[in-house]
């Protein structure tokens, strides 16, 4: 008899980086929920970088939109400081900027997962799923550190209407529309 | 020697699943999850009241002529804030304006008189919602709305250019 597969969340480790209190009590209530046991959280990147000297997290959830240091700068921090503790840690970026460039620019950085605010139980209960699922061997170049890109060709990503292309193609730097959370898993996707 | 190294990481969240067939995700567990966000939807109301004082505070800042950058700033990130968690908690509608109020003042230091009524008719607007409670877009009084916060913003941006 087999016996079916399912995830369980209790025994890992999740740091929280949120400059908001509500964004951080809403996504604790939520890990809570999917059974998250050991959650810590931080206000800011720097309180962050000191959680992980002593907290060892499986997963880092991180929001983009932050001062002094934003979301991106912190992910640049923990794939490529000298005194960074865990530089494979698997990082989930929230952000409310979904434009093509911008997602781009956090999976350069080195993220694994991107969720779009507003944000869902179900949304990020499936980036943990991604994320379990489909673990990625790490890149070491000149110029980036992180999870396999899969991609080195910024073109059309795989997944992404053709229409969307154009659109992107057109507004190309500029103000491009958000792309939805389907389109963002098929461009950040293996 | 390569100039791209592959290093292969320990897979630290095998530990998160039971099995090693396909997984999905536990409908019970989601459910949970879900109705742990509806159990909070009461605080996202007080907390957007919180900040929507914050927002008028600012507005007045602004209309006494004593407009600074930071006053842009601080309305900037309350509406950002509003943008994210708006829909988090069921509130589309809320999300829809405090995007519209931040597209027009991203990167924006500075605005004029329209501009000040601009985001004076976003955060009205979103009192609105929140006084009467609306959930969902707005159906067609949404969008007539949003439109109408377009049209200001545009004629906003059109009064620097000029």
């Amino acid at each position: 008899m087999s016996i079916e597969s399912r995830y369980v969340l209790d025994n890992i480790n999740v740091l929280v980086l949120d400059d908001n209190r509500h964004m951080r009590t809403l996504v604790q209530s939520i890990l809570h929920a999917l059974g998250v046991k050991n959650i810590r959280e931080a206000s800011d990147a720097a309180e962050a970088f000191k959680e992980l000297m002593h907290f060892h997290a499986d997963v880092i959830i991180v929001d983009w939109h932050m001062e002094p240091l934003d979301g991106i700068d912190f992910v640049k921090l923990v794939r490529t400081a000298k005194d960074s503790p865990n530089p494979y840690v698997p990082i989930i970026m929230l952000s409310g900027y979904t434009e093509y460039r911008r997602v781009v620019a956090a999976r350069d950085a080195g993220v694994n997962e991107f969720l779009a605010k507003p944000i869902s139980a179900k949304a990020l209960y499936q980036r943990f799923a991604s994320i379990i699922e489909n673990p990625r061997p790490f890149i070491r170049t000149k110029l980036y550190f992180g999870p396999d890109r899969r991609r080195q060709n910024l073109g059309a990503p795989r997944g992404i209407p053709e229409r969307r292309k154009d659109e992107i193609d057109r507004t190309a730097g500029g103000e491009d529309e958000g792309l939805s959370q389907d389109e963002i898993n098929a461009l950040l996707a293996d | 020697m390569s100039d791209v190294q592959i290093i292969k990481v320990p897979h630290t969240l095998r530990k998160a699943k039971l099995g090693n067939g396909p997984a999905r995700l536990d409908p019970d567990v989601l459910k949970k999850a879900e109705s742990a966000v509806v159990a909070m939807e009461q605080d996202f109301a007080g907390w957007a009241q919180q900040d929507l004082d914050t927002l008028d505070s600012a507005l007045v800042r602004l209309r006494s002529g004593a407009e600074t950058a930071a006053d842009l700033g601080e309305i900037f990130r309350v509406a950002l804030d509003m943008k994210g968690q708006g829909g988090s908690f069921g509130f589309r509608m809320i999300t829809r304006v405090a995007g519209s109020l931040t597209d027009f003042l991203e990167s924006r230091t500075a605005i004029g008189r329209i501009g000040i009524e601009a985001v004076a008719a976003h955060v009205a607007a979103m009192r609105a919602i929140m006084a009467q409670n609306v959930r969902d877009d707005g159906g067609l009084t949404g969008q007539a709305l949003l439109a109408e916060l377009q049209r200001l913003t545009e004629k906003a941006v059109a009064e620097k250019a000029g």
